[in-house]
C-alpha cells in the first residue's frame, strides 16, 4: 500500500505478511514510516483529514480499507497502544469497559461487567495492584500501570491483533521489563505488532522482525535470522549502529 | 498489499463471514451521531438567525432614512427630526479620548505582562484584575466615572469624563488582544536580539512591537466598537440628550450616537417610526465595518504567519 | 543508531548553565540605552499595575459616594429584603427586593435560553464543523457578539414586544420574557466562545485514544470530551450569568421597567442595573436616593467580582496540573475567599479557616468601626482567591497565617 500526508508520500508499496499468534517487531530509523504503517492498520490515520491511502491492508484475509469494511469494526478488532500511555480521564474500571460499552450488543449487569474488568486486568497482570482502586482516575496511576491499562482496555472487545507503537519509550527500565514480560504473556492469544527503537528489545521480545527504511520494507524475517545473518546491507548497517 | 494472515480460524468463529462489516450496533451509533450533528447545527443556526434577522429588519426599515443629509445635518425637535451630525461628532470625540488613554496604557500593560512579568503574586493579581475589569457591569463603570472623573477630578459632565470612563472599560480589551499577539512572537526572535547585546527595551522596540502590530490594531478596533456602542457609561458622564452644537472642547458636553438612539426610542415624543431604525443602522454599520476590518486582519495574519 | 531507549541511557554532556540574563552586561554600560531601558521598564510597570489600580479605584469611588448613607442611615436587611422600592414618595422606601427578584428572573430566563444555544453552538463549531463552514459560523457568532446593547434594546422595544404580544396574547410585550430572550442572545456568543475554548483544551490524545477503540465522534464528545471539559463549561455559564446580570441598557428598554417583583415571565420587571440607569439622572447629587443607587452599584460590583473570580479560578485551576500528594487537606480557598469578600466584616472567612479568635476579632473591629473594617475581609478574600490551592493550604490551613 501507499500513503500520503498531503503531498508527502510516507509509505511506498509496503508489502507485509504478519503471522498470527506471533510477536512481530518493526524496526527502522526515525521517520521511516513505522508509526504511519501501524496507524493505518488501525485506520486511526483517517482522523487527519489530509491523509490519502491507496492499496489494501488485509487482516484475516480481508481488506480493512474495502468499501464493505467499517473503520469502527476495524478498530474494534485491531487494538492500538500508543507511545505515551493515554488512558482516558475516567476511572480505571470505566477505562477497561470503554471499548466494551461501545461495541456490546446487549446490556450487561454490573456483575458481568466486574467479571470483564477483572479478566482484562488479570491478563495484563494489573489486577492485584489496582483491584482496590478501580474507582480512581486512571490518569493518577503510574506510567507503567497506565500503559498496562491501555493494553487491558483493548482486550474486552476480543481483538486478534494488537498494535503497539514504542509502547515502552515513556517508561523506566523496570516498567519496560514488566511490559515486555506482559507482551510475551499475551503472545499466542493475540497477534502482536510492535514498533521499537530498541534493538535489544526487538531481539528479546519478538518472533519476527521487519526492517523499514524510507517508507519501504527492506527485510522481513525471523528475529534470530535478522540479527544473526541479515540479507540486506542496509539492515546489517542499521543493526550494527552505522546509521539511524 | 499488506496482509496480516491468521492461520488460526478457531480463534474467531466469524472469520469466514466479514469481520469488518459494519454491525447493527454501529449503524445505530452512526445514526445517533448524525442526529446530534444535524440537531446541533440547527441550534447553532437558531442562534445566528436572530443576528441575520436583526440586520435584515434594521436595513429594511432604516435604510431609506439613511442619507448623507441625515448624517450631516443637526437634529431638531429634541432629536425627533433633522439629522444626527452632533451625535456622530460627539461619538467620535468620546471614542477618540477613550483610545488616547486606553491604547497606550493597555499596550504598556501588555508589554509588561508579556515581556517583563514573572509568575509571581503581582502578575497573578494583575491578571485577576484584568478579568474582573472586563466583567464589571457597564453601569458600574458609569458610577465610577461619575465619582472619579466628573466630581473627584472635576472634569464635570464632559467629553473628557465620558471618554475616560470608556477608556477604563475598554482597557482589558486592549491588554488581552495585544498581549496575545506579543506572546505569539517566537522566543527565538528575542533571543537573537539579546544575543547581539540589545537591552530588553531595544528588543521590545525593534522586534516585539513591530511583530505584534496586528494585535494592537485589533485592540484598537475592538475599543472603537465597544466605545461606539456603549450607552450606560456615557449617559451620566458626558452625553446629553439633545444639543445642537458640536462640543467646543474636551470639557464640553456633547450628544452621542448610542445615547441618542436610546433617547429617541425611549423618551422623545413624536419620533417618526423609521428614525430609531435608521440611527440603529448607522450604529451597527460602524461597529460591523470595524469588526470586518479586524476579521480581515486576523485572516490575513493567519495566512501569512509561518515562523 | 538512535538511542531512544531507557534501557541504555547515554550520558549527556552537562552544559554549564549561567543564570545571568542576556541583558546583564548592558547593566554595566550605564549609557543612554540603559537609561531608556529603565525608564521603559518603569513605564510598562505602571501600565501593568493600572488594571489593579482601576479595580481598586472603582471599588473605592463607588463606596465613598454612598458611604454617608451606608454608615448612618442604611439597614442592610431592609435594603436587601424590603419589598418596596419607592424612592420618590415621602417617606421614601429603599427596599431592593423587587429589583433583585427582577434581576434573578430575567437572568434565569436568559440562561435557560442562552446556555443550550451556546453549548450546542460550541459543540458544533468546536467538534463537528470543519474548514470554511467553521470560519463562517465563527464570524456569525462574532457578529452576534458585536451588536451594541442599545441596538438590542431597540429590537426588544420595537420587534420583540409586538411579537410577544401577538404570539402569547398578553397585554404587555415588554416583560421578563422579552428581556430574557434578548439577554440570552446577548450572552450566548460569550458563553459559546468560552465553552469552545474549554472543549479545545481537552487533550487531543484523549480523542485519539477513544477513537482508536472504535468510538464515533459523537461518542468521543459525549463520553470523554464533555465530562472532561465540565469545569470549563461551568465557568462559561458563570461568565454568561455575570454578563446577563450586569447588562443595563438593553434590559432597561426591553423589561418594561416596573418596580415590582415579577410573578410570571409575562410581567414587566426592573433589574438592579436598569434601576440605577433610570434613576440616577433624577436623583439629586448627594441625596439619599443618589447614594442608595451607589450602594446598589457596590453590590453589583461585589457580586460580579466574585462570579468572575470563581470562573477565572475554575478555568485556570484546570491548567495547573495537580501536583500529586500536594493537597493533603481539601482547600477551602474559594469558599473562604468569596465569604471574605461578601461577609468579611463578620469574620466568616476566618471561622471557615478554623480561626475562631480571628473571626471574632474581625467582627468586633467591624462593629466598632461602623463597618469600615469590613475592608480587611474584602482584601483578604481577594488575596485568598489569587493564591493557588497548594499555596493557600500551606499558608492558611497549615501555617495558620492570621492576617492577610
Ligand atoms: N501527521 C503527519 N503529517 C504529515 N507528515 C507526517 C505526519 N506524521 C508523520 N509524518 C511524516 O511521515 C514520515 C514517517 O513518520 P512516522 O511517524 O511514521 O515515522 P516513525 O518511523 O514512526 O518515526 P519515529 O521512529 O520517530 O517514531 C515522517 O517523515 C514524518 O515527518
Ligand atoms: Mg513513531
Amino acid at each position: 500500500m501507499n500513503l500520503w500526508y498531503g503531498d508527502f508520500q510516507a509509505l511506498f508499496d509496503v508489502n507485509l505478511d504478519i503471522r498470527a499468534g506471533l510477536v512481530t517487531a518493526m524496526i527502522g530509523p526515525s521517520g521511516c514510516g513505522k508509526s504511519t504503517l501501524l496507524r493505518s492498520v488501525n485506520r486511526i490515520n483517517e482522523r487527519l483529514g489530509y491523509v490519502r491511502t491507496t492499496g489494501t491492508i488485509k487482516v484475516y484475509g480481508e481488506d480493512i480499507y474495502a468499501e464493505t469494511s467499517s473503520a469502527i469494526q476495524v478498530r474494534r478488532n485491531i487494538g492500538m497502544v500508543f507511545q505515551r500511555p493515554n488512558p482516558l480521564p475516567l476511572s480505571v474500571r470505566n477505562n477497561v469497559l470503554f471499548g466494551h460499552r461501545l461495541h456490546r450488543t446487549r446490556s450487561y449487569n454490573s456483575a458481568e461487567e466486574d467479571e470483564i474488568v477483572e479478566q482484562a486486568l488479570r491478563q495484563v497482570l494489573l489486577w492485584d495492584r489496582v483491584k482496590d482502586k478501580l474507582g480512581t482516575k486512571a490518569t493518577t496511576l503510574s506510567l507503567e500501570e497506565q500503559q498496562k491499562l491501555c493494553i487491558a482496555r483493548l482486550l474486552p472487545t476480543k481483538p486478534q491483533l494488537l498494535l503497539m507503537d514504542e509502547q515502552c519509550s515513556a517508561l523506566d527500565p523496570e516498567a519496560t521489563a514488566a511490559v515486555e514480560e506482559l507482551i510475551w504473556e499475551l503472545r499466542g492469544k493475540y497477534s502482536i505488532l510492535i514498533v521499537t527503537h530498541n534493538m535489544a528489545q526487538a531481539r528479546r521480545a519478538s518472533d519476527e522482525c521487519v526492517f523499514m527504511l524510507m517508507g519501504k520494507v527492506v527485510e522481513h524475517s525471523a528475529t534470530e535470522k535478522m540479527f544473526v545473518s541479515p540479507e540486506q546491507r542496509e539492515t546489517s548497517d542499521y543493526i550494527e549502529g552505522r546509521f539511524g | 498489499m499488506t496482509t496480516l494472515d491468521t492461520n488460526d480460524p478457531a480463534a474467531d468463529p466469524e472469520v469466514q463471514t466479514s469481520v469488518f462489516a459494519a454491525s447493527p450496533n454501529e449503524h445505530k451509533a452512526h445514526t445517533v451521531q448524525q442526529v446530534f450533528k444535524i440537531g446541533f447545527l440547527a441550534v447553532t443556526l437558531l442562534l445566528l438567525i436572530p443576528a441575520a434577522a436583526i440586520l435584515g429588519v434594521l436595513v429594511f426599515k432604516g435604510a431609506p432614512g439613511l442619507t448623507w443629509e441625515f448624517l450631516t445635518t443637526k437634529p431638531t425637535d429634541n432629536g425627533a427630526a433633522g439629522g444626527i451630525s452632533t451625535a456622530l461628532v460627539g461619538t467620535v470625540w468620546m471614542t477618540g479620548v477613550a483610545l488616547a488613554f486606553s491604547l497606550p496604557l493597555g499596550v504598556a500593560a501588555a508589554i509588561y505582562l508579556s515581556e517583563y512579568a514573572r509568575d509571581n503574586w503581582l502578575t497573578r493579581t494583575i491578571n485577576v484584575a484584568i478579568v474582573n475589569l472586563a466583567g464589571v457591569p457597564s453601569i458600574v463603570h458609569a458610577l465610577f466615572g461619575i465619582g472619579a472623573f466628573v466630581y473627584f477630578l472635576e472634569f464635570g459632565k464632559s467629553v473628557l469624563a465620558a471618554g475616560c470612563t470608556l477608556a477604563v472599560m475598554t482597557l482589558p480589551v486592549v491588554i488581552v488582544s495585544t498581549r496575545e499577539s506579543m506572546q505569539a512572537v517566537p522566543q527565538a526572535f528575542r533571543d537573537a536580539c539579546w544575543n547581539m547585546g540589545a537591552t530588553r527595551w531595544q528588543t521590545i522596540w525593534k522586534v516585539v512591537l513591530p511583530n505584534s502590530g496586528s494585535g494592537i490594531l485589533t485592540g484598537l478596533i475592538l475599543v472603537v466598537c465597544r466605545a461606539v456602542g456603549e450607552t450606560a457609561p456615557i449617559m451620566f458622564t458626558g452625553a446629553v440628550f439633545f444639543r445642537q452644537f458640536y462640543a467646543s472642547g474636551l470639557f464640553d458636553k456633547s450628544m452621542a450616537l448610542s445615547y441618542h438612539l436610546f433617547s429617541v426610542s425611549m423618551h422623545v415624543k413624536d419620533v417618526p417610526e423609521h428614525v430609531p431604525y435608521t440611527v440603529a443602522l448607522t450604529l451597527i454599520l460602524v461597529v460591523l465595518s470595524m469588526n470586518a476590518v479586524a476579521i480581515y486582519f486576523r485572516m490575513k495574519l493567519r495566512g501569512k504567519k509561518k515562523w | 543508531m538512535k538511542k531512544k531507549s531507557t534501557l541504555t541511557p547515554t550520558p549527556r554532556p552537562q552544559l554549564v548553565q549561567t543564570h545571568e540574563p542576556a541583558w546583564a552586561d548592558a547593566l554595566d554600560r550605564r549609557d543612554r540605552a540603559w537609561a531608556l531601558d529603565l525608564a521603559a521598564r518603569l513605564l510598562v510597570l505602571v501600565g501593568g499595575i493600572s488594571a489593579i489600580l482601576f479595580i481598586g479605584a472603582i471599588f473605592l469611588f463607588i463606596m465613598t459616594e454612598g458611604l454617608d448613607f451606608m454608615w448612618h442611615r442604611m439597614e442592610l436587611s431592609s435594603l436587601l429584603f424590603g419589598s418596596r422600592w419607592e424612592p420618590t414618595v415621602d417617606p421614601p422606601e429603599y427596599g431592593a427586593l423587587p429589583l433583585i427578584m427582577g434581576t434573578v428572573w430575567i437572568t434565569a430566563v436568559a440562561m435557560i435560553i442562552g446556555v443550550p444555544l451556546a453549548f450546542a453552538a460550541a459543540v458544533y463549531v468546536g467538534e463537528f464543523a470543519r474548514g470554511r463552514q467553521r470560519e463562517w459560523l465563527k464570524i456569525g457568532i462574532e457578529i452576534l457578539a458585536a451588536i451594541p446593547s442599545v441596538v438590542w434594546g431597540v429590537i426588544g422595544l420595537y420587534v420583540m414586544a409586538p411579537l410577544i404580544k401577538s404570539t402569547f396574547g398578553v397585554q404587555i410585550g415588554l416583560n421578563v420574557l422579552n428581556a430574557g430572550i434578548i439577554l440570552g442572545l446577548m450572552a450566548a456568543p460569550i458563553i459559546a466562545t468560552i465553552a469552545e475554548d474549554a472543549l479545545k483544551a481537552v487533550p487531543e490524545g484523549y480523542r485519539e485514544a477513544a477513537e482508536s477503540l472504535g468510538a464515533t465522534r459523537w461518542q468521543v464528545i459525549w463520553k470523554v470530551v464533555l465530562p472532561h471539559a465540565r469545569p470549563g463549561l461551568s465557568a462559561a455559564v458563570l461568565l454568561g450569568v455575570g454578563r446577563a446580570f450586569g447588562e443595563t441598557i438593553a434590559v432597561l428598554m426591553a423589561s418594561g421597567h416596573r418596580l415590582m417583583a415579577p410573578e410570571s415571565v409575562f410581567d414587566s420587571a426592573a433589574t438592579l442595573t436598569a434601576t440605577i440607569a433610570a434613576e440616577l439622572g433624577e436623583a439629586a447629587v448627594g441625596s439619599d436616593h443618589y447614594q442608595v443607587l451607589f450602594v446598589l452599584g457596590l453590590l453589583l460590583f461585589l457580586i460580579t467580582f466574585s462570579v468572575n473570580l470563581i470562573a477565572d479560578r475554575i478555568v485556570r485551576g484546570r491548567k495547573a496540573a495537580p501536583a500529586p500528594g500536594a493537597a493533603d487537606q481539601p482547600s477551602r480557598r474559594v469558599l473562604a475567599g468569596v465569604l471574605g469578600i461578601l461577609l468579611g466584616g463578620a469574620g466568616v472567612h476566618r471561622f471557615i479557616l478554623g480561626d475562631r479568635f480571628g473571626g471574632f476579632l474581625r467582627l468586633f473591629l467591624t462593629i466598632n468601626t461602623f463597618g469600615a473594617a469590613a475592608v480587611i475581609g474584602l482584601i483578604e478574600g481577594i488575596l485568598y482567591l489569587t493564591k493557588s490551592d497548594e499555596a493557600f493550604v500551606q499558608t492558611y490551613q497549615v501555617n495558620k497565617k492570621s492576617w492577610f
